[in-house]
């Protein structure tokens, strides 16, 4: 069975750690731009970031036969200074026309503030007009349940977004069900301590079925690991599930969302209907 | 809470005994050091003052999360631990 890590950060990660996925028979892996760890300076640092993530990675995850695929955005965490993001968001049309540029990612909010807010929109906005995915961000711990629901809210009653397109990421117990309601995708990300656990997004699934679910293992610089996203797969297979409805959340899953880019390359093994038929 | 929940849509191969046999050790693990971490904040110089911080309370109503039968507890603990969303 093949896997698809459908978001990681891999700038922060080593060599070793493409090593591991490959010999984990991860075939492809998509990074979302997202916060370096400081407040970056100047708009130039998310240019050279966004050429990082369009062009070395690719490279580096390809000495593993890994396809590597990314999401261009401000990220929410530096959305704050609405100006400073503007300048950002002016050459994200650029990048978006690179070949491993899936869409626009991973917009959200942090501490949902009016001016994440209108970041946010501002990029959704950019999204509609280039026709591509939307990654999104959710927020942390106390401040996830009421992000959710802002940009859930805020999508659903704009008027000219297909859920199917869009995903949400770091979903939890408490907040799927508002996702999926709405008929967006809903990603779960296994993360020590602060997310989500091997066995909790097992449990997820099993509650709400196989349908537009997808896990992600997020590693970045962080206390993390991509050995998780596996780690949720042996337990999926120890609870005694079908290992085509453990392929379909692993594999198939993410090749039906991130498929939708003509830029995808991985096909599922089975038709949708059929992989969600249980 | 459980009420608005569909039932479950991909049943467990396994059997709840099954499932105890399997996560038993697992879940005494995570409370012991719960207890353990109160027990270590409490004897610490100002433990007392700790215990007046409502992340306390936060965990001990957590506790009582876990105590009841009612089902969905890891939502409703995550709800516990959530901003109000208005």
């Amino acid at each position: 069975m093949f896997v698809i890590e459908p978001h990681i950060h891999m700038i922060a990660r080593t060599t070793a750690d493409y090593e591991r996925m490959a010999r984990m028979h991860t075939v492809a892996c998509c990074e979302p731009s997202f916060w370096a760890g400081y407040d970056r300076t100047s708009p130039e640092a998310f240019y050279d970031y966004f050429t990082h993530i369009t062009t070395f990675e690719p490279t580096r995850a390809a000495q593993y036969n890994i396809d590597h695929y990314c999401w261009i955005c401000m990220n929410p965490k530096e959305a704050e200074d609405v100006a400073f993001s503007r300048e950002v968001i002016a050459f994200i049309p650029e990048f978006l026309e690179k070949p491993n540029a899936l869409g626009v990612g991973e917009i959200g909010l942090n501490l949902n503030t009016p001016n994440e807010m209108t970041v946010f929109e501002e990029q959704v906005e950019v999204a509609l007009k280039h026709d591509v995915l939307i990654w999104i961000h959710t927020p942390h711990l106390k401040d996830k349940l009421k992000g959710t629901r802002m940009m859930v809210d805020y999508l659903t009653g704009h008027g000219g977004i297909d859920p199917e397109k869009v995903c949400f990421d770091h979903c939890e117990e408490h907040t799927l069900k508002m996702v999926r309601d709405a008929g967006f995708w809903a990603s779960m990300t296994i993360y020590p301590i602060t997310k989500n656990s091997p066995g909790r997004v097992v449990d997820a699934i099993e509650i709400y079925g196989l349908e537009k679910m997808m896990v992600d293992a997020s590693g970045d610089w962080g206390p993390s690991d991509p050995g998780t996203l596996h780690d949720a797969i042996f337990e999926m297979r120890r609870r005694g599930h079908d290992i085509r409805n453990v392929e379909t959340v692993f594999y198939n899953n993410p090749c039906f969302f991130l498929g939708q880019s003509d830029k995808f390359k991985q096909k599922p093994t089975v038709p949708r209907q059929e992989a969600w038929a249980v | 809470m459980a009420d608005q929940h569909p039932i479950p849509k991909l049943r467990s191969p396994k059997t709840g005994p099954e499932l105890l046999d399997m996560y038993f050790l697992y879940a005494r693990s995570h409370l012991l050091e719960t207890a353990s971490i109160l027990d270590r904040i409490q004897r610490a110089p100002d433990g007392d003052k700790a215990f007046a911080d409502p992340r306390i309370g936060q965990l001990i109503a957590a506790c009582d999360i876990i105590k009841d039968t009612a089902g969905y507890r890891g939502e409703r603990f995550q709800l516990l631990f959530s901003d109000p969303e208005k």
